[in-house]
């Protein structure tokens, strides 16, 4: 993702206040109270919190039945997903605000940054103003990428989103039906993927997507046909496994209560063979070790704390100095043996370190 | 949505025409109430909104011809050597930064006309501000990109950030403060007004500039970052002095609507820095300077008076999203009009801040 340069280094700016909303029903008092005491700098003020204090309550009243969907859509994705992730703050699709706005507000951007670069915008804008609920991530097939940096391309072969929609969504006709559900198809000119060169203005290649609805307001986003249908005849003949199993042990690092989280189950072919530079210790975010078991990530929006849990026997690579993220970027201690805990204030920070979570769950900027 | 454009404009509409704004307001409430007690949170969301942006509107109506007067007053005070002025004129409430989420045009600029607050006490004085609403704030500047005082040039070399100023800016908050505003007692008193002052800087060169914080009245603050401006304001409050800075002749007033919710005007002094901005612009013959923020649907205004088009430049810039345009509106008056675009309003702040002297060296 692109920062605007010129964001960092304004003056600061005005913006809504974040402290914990009072109950709206005390607000409401005081603001009447205020109102027929002619007090309208008060009331104002008043009027202010109280928006917060509703909206919040808006958005939790959005995902009020979270836990059913998202069980829902991981019954959906298949049995071999490696890794998946879920948004649950509530936000809105803003199209005029562009991608490049949502830096600050990585959880958003990773929710909607393939969904934006599909055919130019077309569907992005199609959907402009409705508000996502929920946003379920799943990805497979997750190898290494060629550009080892900080976020980094997708990582990940297959991907697939879930969406959650506030209200049933419209749609342009339909390209065509997989297993009685309309389909599109979109394509987005994103990065080759090639090592960078000096001057050269970087290779770009379409990149193959397809969008369905299987119901009036939940869409499947995906990278593969085949995926897509598979996921499809899932949600219309049910399925007896699941992504992400209930005993896998990243489980019991995820906090389902977290405004993002996610987990990932480490397959042979995504950690490191011997004699490659990180099979004895983890070069994280990019190059798990030999022995790695997976990661949880939890990342609390509103209060910015960032954790991200990384499992393996294995010591961490750590670099000196500026080089090395997890200290630049991260508090690293170890709670139990086998078990490397790392967290960061966002806030403080920037956006790095979330990005540096994403990498870990095998997910990456779509651009 | 509908709806709600339908309870703003009646309410819009009532208060317009000196209707109850009051029962307005009250009602309201009980229809938020209303949709809290039955959990319809869509309602209720959508309501509260209208709410904010009513109450918003009532408080700005109460207080604008007040705030309209107090700024032509302090317009007076600023010395006459004054190279820009900016005026906030729309209330507002000081908030802590949030980058997560977007902001306007106007808000960006307010954010300018905060920076001395902001640089001041380390900004411990702003944060202990927040929540509070602004009534009115003018910021007078002057002698863009010459060394502080008591520093030399090579101490300057390489810093990143606001170049180096003179300025003061005024704070009329919306209510009193409780005193004393700073725990400590102040630290000077500068021609019979206490001062607290600290060190402190709006670039990355730590503690580049002092800062000096006074009270003039309990919901009157005046910041500068320059003892000098200080005492020359000082000594002109409560008087009636005969000469002003930017006098009512200067052509750049007839470019302005100082009605507008933010308004800036420049008379240059030092050109060179203007010509420096943007490539190709050679020697502008730069005169002056208006900027406009808030007007509708956050569109931002800009008036230069030159001999060539100085927009040229900049008008395309990728990081304007297309939002920008330019005319030369009359002869020698080349106009820049940027849509209100959220991917453009930080831009726009920043350039037309830069235009006014406020450059940020990156």
């Amino acid at each position: 993702m692109r920062l605007p340069w010129w964001l960092t280094f304004l003056p600061a700016c005005l913006a809504a206040q974040t402290a914990v909303p009072a109950d709206p029903a005390h607000l409401l008092r005081d603001l009447r109270t205020a109102i027929q005491d002619d007090s309208f700098v008060t009331a104002a003020e008043l009027a202010g919190k109280l928006d917060e204090a509703v909206q919040q309550r808006y958005g939790a009243w959005l995902i009020r039945d979270a836990d059913q969907r998202i069980d829902e859509a991981l019954a959906w994705l298949p049995a071999d997903t490696e890794s998946v992730w879920v948004n649950q703050q509530s936000f809105t699709i803003r199209p005029e605000q562009g991608i490049d706005l949502l830096w600050a507000r990585p959880s958003e951007a990773y929710s909607v940054d393939r969904l934006a670069a599909l055919d130019d915008g077309r569907f992005y804008r199609a959907l402009g103003d409705r508000k996502v609920r929920l946003v379920v991530a799943g990805a497979r097939n997750i190898r290494g990428t060629v550009l080892a940096s900080v976020p980094a391309p997708v990582s990940a072969q297959d991907v697939a989103y879930v969406f959650f929609f506030a209200g049933p969504i419209d749609l342009a006709a339909p390209d065509e039906s997989i297993q009685g559900r309309p389909v599109w198809h979109a394509i987005a000119k994103i990065d080759a993927g090639e090592a960078p060169q000096p001057v050269n203005k970087r290779a770009q290649r379409d990149d193959e997507n397809w969008l369905a609805l299987t119901r009036p307001d939940v869409m499947i986003l995906t990278n593969r046909r085949a995926l897509l249908a598979e996921v499809l005849e899932r949600t219309a003949m049910g399925s007896k496994t699941r992504a992400m199993p209930a005993n896998l042990p990243e489980w019991a690092y995820v906090d389902r209560n977290a405004s993002f989280w996610g987990l990932r189950h480490y397959t042979d072919g995504s950690k490191a063979k011997p004699g490659e530079p990180s099979f004895g210790a983890a070069d994280l975010p990019h190059h798990p070790d030999g022995k790695a078991v997976g990661t949880a990530v939890r990342f609390d929006a509103v209060k910015q704390q960032l954790e991200v849990v990384f499992l393996s026997p294995a010591p961490l690579l750590r670099r000196k100095g500026e080089a090395d993220p997890i200290g630049h970027e991260f508090q690293l201690d170890q709670p139990e043996a086998g078990v490397w805990r790392l967290t960061s204030d966002v806030r403080a920070r920037g956006p790095f370190p979330v990005h540096f979570a994403l990498i870990m769950l095998g997910f990456g900027m779509y651009r | 949505m509908t709806r709600l454009f339908s309870l703003l404009f009646i309410l819009v509409s009532t208060m317009a025409a000196q209707s109850p704004v009051k029962a307005d307001l009250l009602g309201l409430t009980n229809e938020l109430d209303t949709a809290i007690q039955s959990g319809d949170w869509i309602k209720a969301a959508e309501l509260s909104r209208v709410l904010k942006a009513a109450a918003e509107d009532v408080r700005n109506r109460s207080m604008a011809s007040a705030g309209r007067e107090q700024g032509d007053s302090i317009l007076l005070w600023l010395p006459t050597d004054t190279e820009t002025l900016l005026v906030a004129q729309q209330p507002f409430q000081i908030a802590i930064n949030d980058q997560a989420k977007a902001v306007s045009a106007i808000e960006m600029a307010q954010g300018f006309v905060l920076g001395l607050l902001d640089a001041a006490e380390k900004g411990k004085l702003s944060k202990d501000l927040v929540g509070r609403t602004l009534r009115l704030a003018v910021f007078g500047a002057r002698r863009f990109g010459e060394e502080p005082e008591d520093q030399h040039a090579a101490e300057q070399r390489g810093a990143l950030g606001m170049i180096p100023y003179q300025g003061c800016a005024i704070y009329s908050f919306a209510e009193p403060l409780a005193q004393p505003i700073l725990s400590r007692p102040p630290d000077d008193t500068i021609l019979g007004h206490p001062a607290w002052v600290s060190k402190g800087s709006q670039s990355d060169q730590p503690d580049r500039d002092e800062y000096f914080v006074s009270m003039l009245q309990p919901d009157l603050m005046l910041v500068c970052n320059s003892r000098a401006f200080f005492q020359e304001m000082a000594a002109r409050i409560g008087l009636s002095p005969q000469q002003r800075a930017l006098p009512a002749d200067l052509p750049e007033w007839k470019l302005v609507d100082r009605s507008v919710p933010l308004w800036g005007i420049t008379h240059y002094r030092n050109s060179m820095i203007v010509d420096s901005l943007a490539p190709g612009r050679g020697s502008l013959g730069a005169v002056g300077l208006t900027v406009e923020f808030g007007l509708d649907d956050d569109m931002v205004l800009a008036r230069m008076i030159a001999k060539s088009d100085p927009w040229k430049g900049v008008v395309n810039s990728p990081d304007f999203h297309g939002a920008a345009r330019s005319s030369e509106t009359a002869g020698g008056i080349w106009e820049l009009r940027i849509a209100g675009k959220p991917d453009a309003a930080g831009f726009a702040a920043f350039v037309l801040m830069a235009e006014l002297g406020f450059v940020i060296l990156l």
